[in-house]
């Protein structure tokens, strides 16, 4: 399906608190899933449900396939050099720059929806607040329990010893 | 350490949530997870396993495949002169902690010398933990069974003495152990255990060989990696510019903010995982914003009310600036004052804003207000604060050319109290005979201002 000739045509897509959202089919086509969905189906006017997505994040999730409905389709070839790509460009940093739940929900929208460069962008996004940082400052910045035992701790306190940066 | 995870403090690990009611990290499911740690370097990917149980069980693993890959994707992709792989007998975490996460000495965790990987022993030591955990062939006392070499079936490294010569040395317990060993071989098998030995000892040395010109090129291209990536890093943001074609970071500047030294500090190791350098760029421009941007547009902020209180109306807005203008009681706490908006293109609409926030502060009481610069103790307060004399104090009863302003509060009692001048009595000095200079005052103001609020704020 290209872009021109699907111009104009639209989808309606229901997200999981019953919300439609009327998008233009490229723009959908963003998503493998709706764009595989949309060429199974046809063309039709019932609205296509998405269970897994609620509504702030479905039309979070639009914007950024509206802003890069002109990008090519990732294909198979480049999926290191993607991942090797440390940088994300300010548009989409300032779009994720976001509430963490919302990042995550992000995330899982994307992966749901396989849309793999903002999964990607999501993914890079958390490794880079996850980076140079200590345990202790990665459980602070995701609010996640230590849960070893004071012996366990001891034992990678040694452990890391002779890990430590100067 | 065997850590298994029997109880997670965290509920629900494997369904994935997508209502919200609990989306953070450990939450993930276990293909996001590994989507995450393959934008990881292999450190990372280490801080990550002391986290907590749920981490450490998915990527300790000996055993499975996901956390072998996990590990080898980091190492291969992220690191272009990591792509040997594990020596024969050794896993990939193993291999990857020694070679790119440890970086001390095993035994006395030196860390003033970069310790070097002895492959054919596989060990990270400094020099002189090496020396005394190696025996130099030479003086290796008379073997038992003389006819053999032993340099053909024991692994060696090199030793450089002080004198600068190569030494083949042995590893300690290895050269114990093949020793006990030889000793139990019965002799009709001792040519085949000997051809055994040397096998194995050849593929080690050349193995070795191959890893140790590794390293060497690693170190060298890391060392040369870190310039340039520092390097390149002020470049980018010197070429950031702003809507009007203006540099935003000045070199000067970039060069002198803490993290870029703490950087340019640690050049001489070839480590870039911990400190200053992951996400360099974000840290020394937040850095940068704060020292230096901030500054310079609560220097601007401040310029524009002096000038609105100096000159009054300069815009035909209502700007005009008053000595006993809440502006003046509240600018410190006012928001907008401390962390100034991005653009700052307007800066009348700035002050506006403040001049909204000032009210706010007058309205709650929030803050104590300041005593009124117009009155005798809002001026002795201004002149202590800003630690100087000022010509603030008239007294109501001079006239004409006698009239002057005196520095402070006590020379203005001094005149007055003095016989002679205006022949009063003691009980009837006070307080009503004095007024304020309010030319003056404002110019004080100013002075305070720009010396005083700035440094206070920042």
């Amino acid at each position: 399906m290209t872009s021109e000739s699907s111009e104009g045509k639209k989808v309606t897509l229901k997200s999981c608190d019953d919300v439609e959202f009327k998008v233009e089919i490229p723009v959908a086509s963003r998503s493998i899933l709706l764009k595989n969905m949309i060429e199974d189906v046809g063309e039709t006017d019932q609205s296509i449900p998405l269970p897994n997505v609620n509504e702030k994040v479905l039309k979070k999730v639009l914007e950024w396939c509206q802003h890069h409905v002109n990008d090519p389709q990732p294909t198979n070839d480049d999926d290191d050099s993607r991942r090797r790509n440390t940088e994300i460009d300010d548009w989409d940093q300032r779009f994720l720059n976001v509430e963490q739940d919302m990042l995550f929900e992000i995330i899982l929208a994307a992966n749901y929806l396989d849309i793999k460069p903002l999964l990607d962008i999501g993914c890079k996004t958390v490794a880079n607040m996850i980076k140079g940082k200590s345990p202790e400052e990665i459980r602070n910045t995701f609010n996640i329990v230590n849960d070893f035992t004071p012996e366990e701790e001891e034992q990678i306190r040694k452990e890391n010893e002779w890990a430590e940066d100067r | 350490m065997e850590i298994v995870p029997l109880i997670s403090t965290h509920e629900n690990t494997t369904a994935a949530p997508f209502s919200g009611a609990c989306t953070s990290l450990i939450h993930m499911p276990l293909d996001i997870f590994i989507e995450i740690c393959n934008h990881l370097p292999p450190y990372d990917l280490h801080t990550l396993t002391y986290v907590c149980r749920q981490f450490h069980y998915w990527l300790n693993s000996t055993t499975s495949y996901i956390t072998r890959d996990i590990w080898n994707y980091s190492r291969l992709n992220l690191d272009e002169h990591m792509k040997l792989d594990p020596p024969e007998g050794m896993d990939e975490i193993t291999f990857i902690k020694l070679s790119l996460i440890e970086k001390k000495c095993q035994i006395c965790k030196n860390d003033q010398e970069i310790p070097k990987i002895y492959w054919v022993f596989r060990v990270r030591l400094c020099t002189k933990c090496f020396r005394t955990r190696v025996t130099i062939a030479d003086t290796i006392p008379v073997w038992p069974r003389d006819a053999i070499d032993l340099s053909l079936i024991l692994p060696y490294e090199y030793l450089v003495t002080s004198r600068n010569i190569k030494k083949c040395v042995y590893w300690n317990s290895e050269l114990i152990s093949t020793l006990q060993e030889c000793l139990l071989i019965p002799d009709k098998e001792i040519g085949d255990w000997i051809f055994h030995k040397q096998t194995i000892t050849n593929k080690k040395i050349e193995d070795s060989l191959k890893r140790t010109k590794n390293d060497e090129n690693r170190i060298n291209w890391l060392l040369k990696k870190k310039k340039d990536y520092l390097d390149q890093i002020v470049k980018t943001l010197e070429s950031i510019k702003d809507d009007t074609g203006k540099k935003i970071y000045i070199k000067k500047h970039i060069l002198s903010q803490p993290i870029y030294k703490k950087a340019h500090s640690t050049l001489n190791t070839p480590f870039m995982d911990t400190g200053p350098w992951p996400n360099l760029l974000e840290k020394l421009k937040n850095e940068y914003y704060e020292n230096i941007i901030i500054k310079q547009r609560r220097k601007s902020i401040i310029y524009r009310i002096i000038k609105l209180l100096t000159y009054r109306k300069l815009s035909n807005t209502k700007g005009e600036i008053f000595i006993n203008d809440p502006i003046l009681d509240y600018l410190e706490w006012c928001p907008t004052f401390i962390k100034p908006p991005v653009k700052l293109n307007d800066v009348d609409d700035v002050i506006r804003r403040i001049r909204v926030e000032a009210r706010d502060y007058l309205k709650k009481k929030l803050y104590r207000r300041r005593v009124s610069f117009l009155t005798i103790e809002g001026c002795i307060k201004l002149l202590t604060q800003c630690k100087t004399c000022a010509p603030l104090f008239k007294c109501k009863l001079c006239w004409g050319s006698r009239r002057k302003s005196y520095n402070s509060y006590d020379e203005v009692n001094r005149h007055l109290a003095c016989q002679g001048t205006h022949n009063l009595y003691y009980s009837d000095i006070n307080d009503s005979l004095i007024e304020v200079d309010h030319e003056n005052v404002k110019k004080l103001i100013s002075i305070w201002l720009s010396k005083i609020v700035l440094k206070k704020t920042t």
